[in-house]
């Protein structure tokens, strides 16, 4: 479980962080991870990447924890209630925008490199081939290949 | 950077212009990562601890070993024979005793009259420290016998665990593990439940490479990937 925390800690608890003050995005942290381990035997590497069913998870628990957090906050509506950072329905936009970015950092290098001059920099085929040198067909194949790996990334069929 | 442009570059392949229109859409406060502090780990392995099942091990075999997934959809792929798999939902025990979860094991000794056509041998052992816990008390030693061109896999002698979870099974493994102690691929031979019975080595394998012996519990859920779930492993030896 050590070798999961490592590999995905800092995207979940960046997800939590944007989602929630810091004292609840360490708790939800905790409890990601908690129920990660609990729910092991349901995930199946065949059908999804574990980053993804990991972010699954994420979304879960922190939509979870703002609606309890409302619920109290209702109830304590003559104290200085902590207003919820995020809104349900904007953790699930977040969430699978910082997947998206765990999918490109994946990547190798140059062909991060190349993603992100079409994608990002919003540069042409032509325009990248003038910049690095490589050529056209590789550019091409290069971008498509790192698309789908960056798709593959993101799937998760899991329970 | 409108749709039109991302289209132009990706031949109209609507599932990669999705994906590049996320990448497009992305700030930079998305692209950044935040550290946990280190009391969260100190929080998570503190409540792991307190978990019925202390075995990180196991955690490590299903999902932090991506490998054995992708490789087995490899060895699928790969040409092999079908493999033996028995109907019949009989276990291990050679006599109806009491099936106790986890501490059942039933002893078989098989009397083989010696080495015609063995190949080789290996003794299965338990890890307690890696292997599921089902493990505990089982120990087997197999040879393996050459008969014309085909291999197989017999048990000498076996104590297996007796499982009261009505949806698992035995499965043994040759695994292909390399020098520095990576598993490279893997093959099944099938499901034990006969233990007088051979279980045929897949035509293409060799055990030169895949000399390594497995047992796993497997849950009946047709999920062909090895489970994760080693209880025996040994490895062949001449």
């Amino acid at each position: 479980m050590r070798e999961v925390y490592d590999a995905h800690g800092s995207l979940v608890y960046s997800i939590c962080r944007r989602s929630l003050d810091a004292e609840s995005a360490k708790d939800v942290t905790q409890e990601v991870f908690l129920s990660a381990w609990r729910g092991r035997d349901q995930f199946d590497p065949g059908r999804g990447a574990l980053g993804a069913w990991i972010v699954g998870i994420t979304k879960r628990r922190i939509i979870d924890h703002l609606r309890s957090e409302r619920r109290h906050a209702d109830r304590r509506a003559d104290e200085d209630a902590a207003t919820p950072i995020q809104h349900p329905t904007h953790v699930d936009g977040l969430a699978d925008r910082m997947l998206v970015a765990d999918g490109l950092r994946q990547l190798p290098d140059d062909t991060r490199r190349l993603v992100e001059m079409a994608f990002v920099e919003g540069l042409t085929h032509h325009e990248i081939a003038e910049r690095t040198g490589i050529p056209l067909g590789t550019i091409k194949s290069s971008i498509r290949r790192g698309l789908l790996r960056v798709k593959a990334h993101l799937e998760s069929t899991n329970g | 950077m409108g749709d039109n442009r991302i289209d132009d570059m990706l031949d109209g392949d609507d599932d990669l212009a999705e994906i590049a229109a996320a990448i497009h859409a992305l700030d930079v406060d998305d692209r950044e990562l935040i550290a946990p502090p280190d009391d969260v780990w100190d929080g998570i392995a503190t409540a792991l601890a307190d978990e019925p099942s202390t075995d990180e091990r196991t955690v490590t075999h299903v999902t932090s070993t991506p490998a054995v997934s992708s490789i087995s959809e490899r060895r699928q792929r790969l040409e092999r024979q079908t493999r033996p798999r028995s109907v019949s939902r009989s276990m291990l025990m050679a006599a109806a005793a009491a099936i106790v979860v986890v501490a059942a094991v039933g002893t078989y000794v098989v009397n083989r009259t010696g080495g015609a056509g063995t190949i080789a041998t290996a003794e299965l052992a338990y890890d307690p420290a890696a292997y599921d816990a089902l493990g505990e008390n089982a120990v087997a030693s197999v040879r393996l016998i050459g008969d014309g061109g085909a291999f197989r896999i017999e048990f000498d002698e076996a104590a297996l665990p007796a499982s009261e979870l009505a949806e698992e099974d035995l499965e043994l493994w040759l695994l292909q593990i390399d020098d520095a102690g990576e598993l490279v691929d893997l093959v099944s031979l099938g499901i034990v439940d006969d233990i007088d019975g051979g279980y045929t080595v897949p035509e293409g394998y060799s055990t030169d490479d895949y000399s390594v012996v497995d047992i796993s519990v497997e849950p009946r859920d047709g999920v062909e990937q090895h489970s994760g779930r080693t209880i025996l492993r040994g490895e062949l030896s001449a």
